[in-house]
């Protein structure tokens, strides 16, 4: 755990002089592993101890937070300060989350992952909320792929 | 520390000792996804890497390390007979979070990603063996 601390102490440092553009997307990437649909970035205002107020061209602000112990807190404002509890979630909770941040990491859009269809050889067949839908898959190479379906 | 925290807090960057946790993998005798490889990896030079690699910032090492803590509490509670998971549930999230590491990774970091594709399954081998977590 010194070793977190050594990093997250250096992480820190080097925050200062990260571009506006890699913060955003460090904290986009952050609210998509959180499960959190932002779409784009559009204002970030600094929160104290540490962390961000982030708003959304999906129309939703987050809080990303960073607590004195090192522990990262995601909060959904627009939900009424939902916070994300990887602790809490059912499996199929978590599935649906990480194939969620698959899709919206490799940019497609999907607002929200409403049905999974696991296939034999691993791969994902996903239903978003907004009526897109994909494959996820992982190719002979290692190379993560999501391809949407027409 | 178990070797599932050290998997990822080495993709935090890492002065972590992975090496130490995970000893010299040949993954020749591992079933890899990447085939029937008898490349044997580098662990020092993987974590080097690591150490070095810009493609995750601050802010996402904490999201992975917050889901990485829950992981391994559920495999814990998994081999003290407790809990609802099936081993096979948490292979499915342990293959689904690695997989997550590789998107945020392989276009940024081609050569990191290949190296931690072909780590994941002596990785998971040991996570998965009761014998082989208790001494993490």
């Amino acid at each position: 755990m010194l070793a977190l601390l050594h990093v997250a102490a250096l992480a820190t440092g080097a925050e200062d002089i990260r571009s506006r553009d890699e913060t955003h997307r460090d904290l986009l990437t952050t609210i998509a592993i959180a499960g959190g649909h932002c779409g784009e970035v559009t204002e970030t205002s600094p929160e104290r101890p540490r962390g961000y107020r982030v708003s959304c061209t999906s129309g939703a602000v987050f809080r990303v937070l960073v607590t004195e112990t090192e522990q990262l807190r995601v909060i959904d404002v627009t939900a009424g300060n939902v916070e994300w509890t990887p602790e809490e979630e059912s499996h199929s909770q978590q599935v649906n989350r990480h194939l969620f941040a698959v899709i919206t990491l490799s940019r497609h859009r999907c607002d929200q992952v409403v049905s999974v269809e696991r296939g034999s050889d691993a791969s994902y067949r996903v239903s978003c909320k907004n009526a897109n839908r994909f494959v996820v898959r992982r190719t002979e190479e290692g190379r993560m792929l999501v391809q949407a379906i027409p | 520390m178990s070797l599932a925290r050290a998997f990822v807090i080495a993709v935090f960057m890492v002065s972590v000792p992975f090496l130490a946790v995970v000893g010299n993998v040949t993954l020749g005798a591992a079933t890899s996804a990447m085939g029937d490889s008898r490349e044997a990896v580098d662990l020092d030079a993987l974590t080097s890497k690591l150490a070095d690699t810009k493609a995750l910032g601050l802010f996402t090492k904490l999201s992975l390390k917050r889901e990485v803590d829950a992981f391994e509490k559920d495999v814990q509670t998994y081999h003290q007979h407790k809990g609802d998971s099936t081993l096979d549930q948490l292979e499915e999230r342990y293959e689904l979070m690695v997989d997550k590491l590789l998107v945020l990774i392989q276009d940024k970091d081609q050569a990191l990603a290949q190296d931690i594709q072909q780590a994941r399954a002596q990785v998971w081998a040991k996570l998965a063996d009761p014998d082989e977590f208790a001494k993490l």
